[in-house]
C-alpha cells in the first residue's frame, strides 16, 4: 500500500470553502423546515431548530397537491430522459460507428444548439404547443426536455462509443445479431457508465427546469414540482418553512437517485468504455 | 462445410480502390493463408468474405450461395479477430453460447456445445471468468471456441496470433492446425507472418497492393516463387535478389561488378530467351553455404563476411559477393569472423530468376 499525499493546508482549506458553498443553503433550507415560522423571524437568529416541527411537511401535503406535482415532474423528468437518451445513443452511434457525411459539422450545430439561450426559445415553443393543443400536458414538457438535454447527452455517449472497439460488433453481428442488436447486445452495456451519465444529466435537467414548465404547463393539474412549490406563496405571505419543506421533498428524491447510481456517473464522468 | 469461390472482387473506398480484381478458390476443407505486406488488401479480402464490408465489384460465394447482399449472420461463417473482440461483460461461457442464443438453439444443445469446445482447447475451468481476468493466451483460446461452437461452414481468422508472444503464437499455431485437422472446416486464415503461413496453409495466397501475386502450396510458393516480391516476402531470412545481366549465349549470368557465374547446363535452355535483358538473380540462404563447390552446377566465389548471426542450430551469415549483399546458412561448427574472406558455395542449379522489370519469374 503506498501512503497518500498529505494534504496541504491550503487544499483543506479550498475544500471546506466549496463544501460550505455547496452545502451551507442546502442545510438550512433543511433545517428551516423544521422551524416555526414565528422562530425563523425570531432575532438572533438561530440555525438549529429550538423546537423542532414536522408541521410544514404535514402542510406541504396538505396544501397543495404535491402528490401530483411529484407525479407529473417525475413522469416528465422520466419519460424526457427515456426519449432523449434513446434519440442522443443513435444520434452518437451513427455519428461514431456509420459514414455519416460531414461528421464535424453535425457536431457543431449540436454544439451551437446546446448554447441556445432557453428564453429566446420560449415564445417559438409556446406557439408550437399551443398550435399542437399540447398546453398543460405531459408532452409540452417532455418534447422540449429532451431536445434540450440532447445535444449534452449526445455528447457524452459519443465519447463513449468511440472506446468500444468496432470488432465487438462485428463479432456481434456475426454471431447472428443485426446491427441494431449488436448495438442492443453489446455496445450499450458496455457503455453502461455512459447512458447512465446521460440519463441522470437529461433527468436532473428536467427534474429541475421551472421556466418552460411555468410556459407551457401552468395549469395545476399538469404541473411539476418547481412550479407547484410556488402556489405556496400567498399574495401577502411568503411561507418560507413550508416552502423549505416543499424543497426538501423535491430533493430527496433526485437525491436518493443520484445517491443510488452515484458510483455509475462518477465512473461515467471520469472515464470511458471498456478496459483491456 | 463450402468452398468459397472468389470471382473478379473489387473494393474502394471512395475514389481509392484497394483490391483490384481478385479471383481466388478455396477449396472445401481447405485451409488458405492470405499473406503479404501491410496495406496489401489481405483483411479487407477477409472482411469482405464475412460481409463486414461490402464488395464494389464481382462476387463471393459460399458453398454454392452468392453472399455479396447477405449479412454477416446469415452467411454462416465463423471468425477469430486479432483482438479477440470477446464482449467484456459477459463471462467466457455467454461468450461461447451467445452466437447460439442468437440463433435460437436450445439450452441443453448450447450446454453440450459449449462444454464439447471447452474441453477441446482445455479452458473448461475458465468458463465462469470474464475475458479480462484471462491471459492473452486463454483469450486466444476463447475466442476460437466462440467461432467453434458455431459449427459454421467457413473458419476466418483475422491475424489470429499477432498479440501473443512467441512462444505462445507457436502453441496456438498447433493449436489451430488441430482444429483443422479435427473439423476439417474450410478455413481462410489472415496473416503477415510467412512462417505461420508456411506452417498452417493448404495453400497460400500472397497479395500485393491488393492483387493476387501467388496461389500455390507453401512448397511452391517457397521453391517456386511466381515473382520477385513473392521470393523476396516468403522466407526468413528472406531470398537474396541481386540485379543481373544473362550473356547472350545464355551460359552466364554477371552480377553488376562484373563476377561472372556460369549457368547450370540444364537451366541454360530457359534463360536464354531473357539474354540481354536487365534480369535479377536469387537465391536462398540456404543455397549460399561455405566451401568449394561439389556438385554439377556449384560455383565456388570469394565472399567478406560482413556480419554473423549465430542461431544455435546455424549461422546466418551476411556475405558480400561480387560487389553485392548476401545472405548465407553457414553450419554452426563454421566459424568465420566479420571481415573475413571465405570461399562459398552458389547453388546455382536452385538459383531463380527474374525479369529485372516486371519482376516476373522466368521459367525454372
Amino acid at each position: 500500500m503506498t501512503a497518500l499525499p498529505k494534504p496541504k493546508s491550503m487544499v483543506w482549506l479550498a475544500a471546506l470553502v466549496v463544501a460550505a458553498n455547496g452545502f451551507f443553503p442546502a442545510l438550512w433550507v433543511l433545517f428551516t423546515s423544521f422551524k416555526t415560522e414565528a422562530e425563523l423571524m425570531r432575532l438572533p437568529i438561530t440555525i438549529w431548530p429550538a423546537s423542532p416541527t414536522l408541521d410544514n411537511y404535514v402542510r406541504v401535503f396538505v396544501d397543495q397537491p404535491i402528490l401530483t406535482f411529484l407525479f407529473n415532474s417525475f413522469m416528465v423528468a422520466l419519460l424526457s430522459t427515456v426519449l432523449c437518451v434513446t434519440v442522443s445513443a443513435c444520434a452518437a452511434y451513427a455519428l461514431v460507428r456509420l459514414r455519416v457525411p460531414m461528421p464535424n459539422l453535425i457536431l457543431s450545430v449540436l454544439l451551437a444548439v446546446a448554447m441556445f439561450p432557453l428564453i429566446s426559445l420560449m415564445i417559438p415553443l409556446f406557439q408550437t404547443m399551443r398550435a399542437l393543443n399540447l398546453l398543460n400536458t405531459w408532452p409540452a414538457l417532455i418534447l422540449p426536455y429532451a431536445v434540450l438535454s440532447m445535444p449534452v447527452c449526445t455528447l457524452v455517449l459519443i465519447s463513449f462509443f468511440q472506446d468500444i472497439p468496432r470488432d465487438l460488433e462485428n463479432a456481434a453481428m456475426i454471431d447472428g445479431c443485426t446491427r441494431l442488436g449488436a448495438l442492443w447486445n453489446v455496445v450499450l452495456p458496455l457503455t453502461a457508465p455512459g447512458v447512465f451519465t446521460a440519463g441522470i444529466l437529461a433527468f436532473v435537467n428536467a427534474w429541475d427546469e421551472f421556466l418552460l414548465a411555468l410556459t407551457l404547463s401552468p395549469r395545476v393539474a399538469s404541473r411539476t414540482l418547481p412550479v407547484g412549490i410556488t402556489l405556496y406563496q400567498g399574495e401577502f405571505s411568503f411561507p418560507w418553512p413550508i416552502i423549505s419543506a416543499a424543497l426538501i421533498v423535491a430533493i430527496v428524491p433526485i437525491s436518493i437517485l443520484i445517491a443510488v447510481l452515484q458510483e455509475r456517473v462518477v465512473g461515467g464522468l471520469t472515464q470511458g468504455g471498456v478496459k483491456g | 462445410m463450402a468452398g468459397i469461390a472468389i470471382r473478379h472482387v473489387e473494393k474502394s473506398f471512395g475514389r481509392a480502390q484497394v483490391i483490384h480484381g481478385i479471383d481466388l478458390e478455396v477449396r472445401d476443407g481447405e485451409l488458405v493463408v492470405l499473406v503479404g505486406p501491410s496495406g496489401c488488401g489481405k483483411s479487407t479480402l477477409l472482411r469482405m468474405i464475412a460481409g463486414l464490408e461490402g464488395v464494389t465489384g464481382g462476387e463471393i460465394a459460399i458453398g454454392d450461395t452468392v453472399v455479396n447482399d447477405l449479412p454477416p449472420r446469415a452467411r454462416d461463417i465463423a471468425m477469430v479477430f486479432q483482438d479477440y473482440a470477446l464482449y467484456p461483460h459477459k463471462s467466457v461461457y455467454d461468450n461461447m453460447a451467445f452466437g447460439l442464443r442468437m440463433r435460437g438453439s436450445p439450452k441443453a444443445e448450447i450446454d453440450t456445445r459449449v462444454n464439447e469446445a471447452a474441453e477441446i482447447l482445455q479452458i473448461g475451468h475458465l468458463l465462469d471468468r470474464r475475458p479480462g481476468q484471462l491471459s492473452g493466451g486463454q483469450r486466444q483460446r476463447v475466442a476460437m471456441g466462440r467461432a467453434i461452437v458455431r459449427r459454421p461452414k467457413v473458419f476466418l481468422f483475422d491475424e489470429p496470433l499477432s498479440n501473443l508472444d512467441a512462444q505462445l503464437r507457436g502453441e496456438v499455431r498447433v493449436e489451430i492446425k488441430k482444429l483443422h485437422q479435427r473439423f476439417g472446416t474450410t478455413i481462410v486464415y489472415v496473416t503477415h507472418d510467412q512462417v505461420e503461413a508456411m506452417t498452417l496453409a493448404d495453400r497460400i495466397a500472397v497479395l500485393r497492393g491488393g492483387r493476387l501475386e501467388q496461389f500455390a502450396t507453401p512448397y511452391d510458393i517457397y521453391n517456386r516463387p511466381a515473382s520477385r516480391f513473392v521470393a523476396s516476402f516468403m522466407g526468413s531470412p528472406p531470398m537474396t535478389v541481386v540485379p543481373a545481366a544473362i550473356s547472350a549465349d545464355g551460359h552466364h549470368i554477371a552480377l553488376q561488378d562484373g563476377t561472372s557465374l556460369p549457368i547450370p547446363e540444364a537451366r541454360r535452355p530457359t534463360v536464354q530467351a531473357a539474354s540481354g535483358r536487365p534480369v535479377a538473380l536469387g537465391l536462398r540462404p540456404e543455397h549460399v553455404r561455405p566451401g568449394e563447390a561439389r556438385d554439377a552446377g556449384d560455383v565456388a566465389v570469394d565472399a567478406r563476411v560482413e556480419v554473423i548471426e549465430p542461431l544455435g542450430s546455424e549461422t546466418l551469415t551476411w556475405l558480400t559477393i561480387g560487389g553485392r549483399s548476401m545472405t548465407g546458412r553457414f553450419p554452426p561448427e563454421q566459424a568465420v569472423q566479420p571481415g573475413q574472406t571465405v570461399r562459398v558455395t552458389l547453388a546455382m542449379s536452385r538459383m531463380h530468376l527474374f525479369d529485372g522489370e516486371t519482376g516476373a519469374a522466368i521459367a525454372a
